[in-house]
């Protein structure tokens, strides 16, 4: 009884549709006057409805244990309001602000880079990998905190593989908007702020030089005209 | 017949390979398969793309699974008939033959070895040139010439492969995989474990498949293993084993189940793959592609993410010598061409190890 006049509120606080993710909706809303976001799981047609259901709630279980294991952490992340199982949606406070992506490409201060290296380290110490780290998933505040979104693919994991691949994933994102010297740069900041705080850096760090040149073989394959015969 | 429809069929073989250097005089291919338990000869003619010849000799073990040297056995006693059945089925003498193409791997090293060495002797008596041919990336051309995609998210699903793929510069891109077993491997050793299989394949369908017949979903008893695109079969099949001797659930639950873990887990990491990779076709190729209740499933989520999806038709899906010898018309086509005395097999041979000179997309 008391759970479905919860999800009319629910229902009631989303105000508009901002984004259709892979894995998700974003509605922006107002809880109890509070800006948030809503994230609602996407139904998907070709999973049979008890298995979806199952796989819905296990993962919402796993987002909503790591949100409140970091809010412990002290690294910027969005408050968790609320969720409801039953209707595959979390509530979330809304983080005012821009993308790092955005910021950027406007030259912001390489604070907020250290910020995001500092945070990385902070949440790997606490045995969580984020799983989509980009500068899309970060958001740079008016205070000029750099929070980091979207713990969807985020898994409690201390595999240094796991751990490598954040970092290698930071790489490519500012690969991808800056330019090559500067994006270098930065990430060298990342990795500095980064190794700072997180204990278990060297296994890491050897790790992603391994990742680092997988890439680096792919060239060579692509240059090289002839199939091997071997 | 489906072999009829695509033997007279007007591919237009410039809309799935735009940069393809076509040979003005149509070039007789002979492909030679023997990665696992079929052993197959195929001739194709192109261009325009021609079937000639498909022959096939499948190993089908009494009990158990594929034991390789009673595989061995049974190919080097098929394999003289079939090469010979082939010849006479395009009307062909050997030395209307342009080149002899070969699986060399991925696959079972003995198996391998046969194909193998009646390439090489053939490749040398005749003096054609002989060509290594990669068995995934076969299965994945001929998937695309006879479903008439260009740069689709392929699915490549068997007994000894789970993988999604793109096509990237020269070669083919891996974006997800199986962690450890394949699909087909789970279905086939699942189905032998409880005493359903073999065979394994009745009428075109599987022993999974039969047995999930009347059955329903039961919430929370088998683990689901999707982790970006990659998943794992392993711990499924584990967990449904253990659950099965327990026989706390009915069978046909427990089949039902499992199976609809086992496809979903597919589906999902698939329809990650699209969000990734924004490919707007989906290919299903492989073995495993013959069951439509995966077909089904993948193509409920092509079409809701709008994307035109193709299965390969289902004579095409298993094993044969065709795809071996549409594969070696493309890459005969480039110049990729091996000594006989260097064609040595590489039971591991990953599909993104490949130089693929007809992908030009990037």
């Amino acid at each position: 009884m008391e759970h479905s006049i919860l999800e009319e509120i629910l229902e009631r606080s989303k105000q508009e549709l901002v984004a259709i993710g892979a894995e998700a909706q974003i509605w922006k809303a107002s809880w109890y006057g509070y800006p948030a976001i809503i994230k609602v799981r996407r139904r998907k047609k070709y999973l049979h409805p008890q298995l979806l259901d199952e796989i819905n709630v296990k993962r919402m279980r796993r987002e909503t244990k790591i949100l409140v294991t970091l809010a412990k952490t002290g690294v910027c992340v969005p408050t968790l309001y609320a969720a409801f199982f039953s209707k595959w949606a979390l509530v979330m406070k809304a983080i005012e602000g821009q993308p790092l992506s955005q910021c950027l490409k406007d030259r912001c201060s390489q604070e907020n880079i250290k910020l995001a290296g500092r945070y990385l380290g902070l949440i790997h110490n606490v045995g969580v990998i984020h799983g989509d780290y980009t500068v899309n998933n970060m958001i740079v505040t008016n205070r000029g905190d750099t929070c980091i979104i979207d713990f969807g693919l985020s898994e409690f994991s201390t595999d240094p593989e796991d751990r490598a691949m954040d970092l290698y994933l930071f790489l490519k994102s500012i690969n991808s908007i800056l330019p090559p010297e500067i994006a270098e740069d930065y990430f060298g900041i990342f990795l500095k702020a980064y190794s700072s705080v997180f204990n278990e850096w060297y296994a890491v760090k050897e790790r992603l030089e391994e990742i680092m040149l997988r890439g680096r073989y792919v060239e060579e394959r692509r240059l090289s005209t002839r199939v091997s015969d071997r | 017949m489906e072999t009829v429809a695509t033997r007279n069929s007007s591919i237009n073989l410039y809309t799935i390979y735009p940069s393809i250097p076509l040979p003005s005089k149509p070039v007789t291919i002979l492909g030679i398969e023997s990665t696992a338990h079929t052993f197959g000869v195929g001739i194709v003619r192109s261009p325009p793309f021609r079937i000639l010849a498909d022959k096939r000799s499948k190993y089908v073990p009494p009990s158990g699974g594929i034991k390789p040297r009673d595989a061995v056995e049974h190919m080097v006693k098929n394999a003289p008939k079939t090469l010979e059945e082939a010849l006479r089925e395009a009307g062909l003498e050997i030395d209307e033959i342009d080149a002899v193409a070969v699986a060399l791997g991925p696959g079972l090293g003995p198996t391998l070895r046969v194909g193998a060495t009646l390439g090489r002797a053939l490749a040398s008596y005749y003096n054609k040139p002989l060509i290594p041919v990669n068995h995934a990336v076969a299965h994945i051309e001929i998937g695309k010439v006879l479903c008439g995609m260009n740069d689709p998210l392929v699915v490549y699903v068997s007994g000894g492969n789970t993988t999604i793929a793109i096509t990237g510069y020269q070669r083919y891109l891996v974006i997800g995989e199986t962690m450890d077993i394949a699909l087909g491997n789970a279905l086939d050793v699942f189905s032998r474990e409880i005493g359903i299989a073999p065979p394994y394949i009745v009428n075109g369908m599987h022993a999974v498949d039969l047995c999930s017949k009347n059955g329903k979903y039961v919430k929370g008893i088998l683990p689901y293993t999707v982790k970006g695109q990659d998943m794992s079969y392993s711990g499924l099949l584990t967990a449904a084993l253990r659950l099965f001797k327990k026989g706390a659930v009915k069978l046909e639950d427990l089949c039902f189940t499992y199976r609809e873990i086992a496809f979903s887990q597919l589906a999902e990491a698939a329809d990650r793959a699209l969000g990734v990779s924004g490919k707007r076709q989906v290919l299903l190729v492989g073995g495993v592609a013959a069951n439509d209740e995966l077909s089904r499933k993948l193509q409920v989520m092509s079409e809701e993410r709008g994307c035109s999806y193709c299965r390969v038709p289902k004579r095409y899906a298993g094993d044969n010598g065709v795809m071996i010898a549409w594969t070696g018309f493309l890459s005969y086509i480039y110049g990729v061409t091996v000594p006989p005395m260097n064609a040595y097999i590489k039971q591991r041979w990953r599909l993104d190890k490949v130089e693929v000179p007809w992908n030009t997309a990037s």
